[in-house]
């Protein structure tokens, strides 16, 4: 076959091209700079941010109130019952460590509603779209592209978790007279980066195992509700009819909450005990982890057939 | 010269799909049109050839590099999907920057490549502008956009003729033309036969997953030997030209035409025709004004070829 619409033929590559490390981030800034475009779903974020300044107000005063340095507001004589209601609580409460629990146990909540709007549309979408025909076209790997998706729905869920804990334990720390918090229970930060950490990665390969497994976003949504209310229902019903907590750990949610539960010292959440083993929580984790990449690697490598 | 693609016993399954059969050819660097009924294996091919899937069988070589899942090979193509692959929140500039970036450029260089594959396909008016609001026209001309943007040897592109209007789709040849002439090679699928034919001579016919034919089209015409050449011809006095003709062993068939001045004809030997015809029309004084042979085009040979 002669080509006669052209008379020079390979025209020399002309590009700088990086190399090929880290092809992910450019997806992942991409897929966050997507998703923030639109602003009302930031509101999702209310509810933490909002619990996040109560519960910092009260580490705040709390120290305060040990301080013998209450301001009249929050005193039983105060004119607002709000801040009085805060007051009391600071006066009885409890340890940061007990604050920053009720902080991830609540914004984990959140970071699923969280990591349903954000996350239940990232692979799915790319299906219904055909947007992975032009990835795959480039020099990203399936991995790469894994990844860069896994960082923007973790960047969403941690935005939710790890930033009120952090608020709350940063407040502790400098309301603390003379970096005594810092120096006493510094160990938290890192208790909160270990929790967040397994949170987010065990919440965002889940949302993406899903994601994948459909073309709508909508329907991935439906099904990690339908999932986590009915494991943990199931779970809720074994444990009560054997009466052994250990069938907790047949709920991501709840293999969560003993997480939290065993890295912040707490023995029980909503009437809730959980005395259950933690390593049989990390052991439900580490299954919900290894299942959801198994499904994501399977899923994304049948990708390449079908458009 | 050396070759631009080469394909050998290439087949790729569906499950029990077949969607390429056994395909054996090789393509010189040039503009080439993928030509074939909707399922007829276009798309199943070009994906191959942008390295996207696996073949279940045989071998593909394409710019010297085994496609599938190659970075160095990537860096070289350019692939426009058939499928609407835009993310709808971004703009068109912010689109091709993305994609580019996945191709291995940094922010700087990706967006000034991104702005002058914009202004290339003539979107730069609009390249602020969200591609949710792009018409059927310009989202084809920013899958274009991205596919050149980072400065490849090969374009792959899939119909990109579906849904333009007339001058869109002139303007889309336009484009390809001018693309060409400066290098590139350009493999395009189209089952809107007449744009490819005005686009370049070399087309690959496929039907049913298998290589009907390849070549410039009128050498595929030529053959055809079992399917009579229809000709029409405009003469001044059709009547006697048409007698005369009916004596010649070439021709197997003559219409006169309702306005007395067009013949339809038949022949099995177009090249004697066209010599006698001179001598034939002089000695009745027949006054030939124009002969169009009318099957010679590539829809005319589409058609003999797949019924």
């Amino acid at each position: 076959m002669k080509a006669t619409t052209h008379t020079e033929v390979y025209r020399r590559f002309q590009g700088r091209l990086a190399p090929a490390r880290l092809r992910c981030l450019p997806l992942l800034a991409a897929g966050v700079r997507v998703a923030l475009k639109r602003k009302w779903p930031l509101l999702l974020y209310l509810p933490p941010f909002g619990a996040m300044l109560v519960l910092s107000f009260i580490v705040y005063t709390k120290f305060l109130l040990e301080e013998g340095l209450a301001p009249a507001v929050l005193t039983p004589a105060g004119a607002n019952p709000g801040t009085q209601v805060i007051g009391s609580l600071a006066g009885t409460l409890i340890e940061v460590h007990t604050i920053v629990f009720w902080s991830v146990f609540g914004m984990g909540q959140f970071a699923l509603l969280i990591a349903g709007w954000y996350g239940a549309g990232l692979i799915a979408e790319d299906r219904r779209r055909g947007a992975h025909l032009l990835y795959f076209a480039r020099p990203l790997s399936k991995l790469d592209y894994l990844l860069g998706k896994l960082g923007v729905v973790a960047c969403f869920i941690g935005a939710g978790v790890l930033v009120p804990a952090l608020a709350i334990a940063l407040t502790a720390v400098f309301a603390a007279p003379g970096w005594s918090f810092l120096t006493e229970h510094g160990s938290i930060f890192l208790d909160i980066l270990l929790y967040t950490s397994v949170h987010t990665f065990v919440l965002a390969s889940f949302m993406l195992a899903i994601s994948s497994l459909f073309k709508r976003w909508a329907y991935a949504v439906v099904t990690i509700a339908g999932y986590v209310l009915l494991s943990s229902g199931l779970a809720n019903l074994l444990s009560w009819l054997n009466r052994d907590q250990s069938w907790q750990v047949l709920s991501p949610t709840r293999c969560l909450w003993r997480l939290a539960a065993s890295i912040f010292e707490v023995e029980q959440v909503v009437g809730v005990r959980l005395d259950w083993s933690p390593a049989l929580a990390w052991s439900g984790l580490g299954g919900v982890v290894a299942l959801s990449w198994l499904v994501l690697w399977l899923r994304v490598r049948r990708m390449e057939s079908v458009a | 010269m050396s070759l631009l693609l080469e394909a050998r016993d290439l087949s790729r399954y569906y499950g029990q799909v077949v969607g390429l059969n056994d395909l054996t050819l090789s393509l010189e660097p040039g503009v080439v049109g993928l030509l074939g009924p909707n399922g007829a294996g276009k798309s199943t091919f070009l994906k191959l050839v942008a390295g996207e899937i696996r073949p279940s069988r045989g071998t593909l070589t394409v710019l010297g590099h085994v496609p599938f899942a190659n970075p160095d090979y990537f860096r070289l193509i350019g692939f426009a999907p058939q499928q609407d692959a835009v993310y709808e929140e971004m703009t068109g500039l912010e689109f091709v920057i993305f994609l580019t970036r996945l191709s291995g450029h940094r922010e700087a260089a990706a967006r000034a490549r991104a702005e002058q594959a914009i202004e290339r396909v003539g979107l730069a008016d609009a390249r602020h502008r969200r591609t949710g609001g792009y018409s059927k026209g310009m989202r084809q001309r920013i899958r274009i956009a991205q596919a050149i943007a980072h400065d490849p040897r090969f374009l792959i592109i899939d119909e990109p003729m579906t849904g333009l209007d007339p001058l869109a789709r002139a303007e889309m040849s336009e484009l390809f033309r001018a693309l060409a002439v400066q290098g590139l090679s350009i493999l395009i699928s189209s089952h809107i036969l007449h744009e490819v034919e005005a686009l370049t001579p070399n087309v690959v016919l496929v039907h049913r997953g298998r290589l009907l034919a390849r070549g410039p089209v009128r050498e595929i015409r030529r053959l055809l030997t079992r399917q009579p050449r229809k000709v029409e011809i405009r003469a001044r006095d059709a009547r006697r030209l048409a007698s005369a003709l009916l004596e010649s062993a070439v021709v197997s068939s003559v219409r006169i035409e309702a306005d007395g001045v067009r013949l339809s004809l038949e022949t099995s030997d177009l090249e004697r025709l066209c010599s006698d015809l001179p001598a034939l029309a002089g000695r009745v004084g027949a006054g030939i004004q124009t002969f169009e042979s009318r099957d010679a085009s590539l829809e005319a040979v589409f058609d003999y070829l797949v019924t």
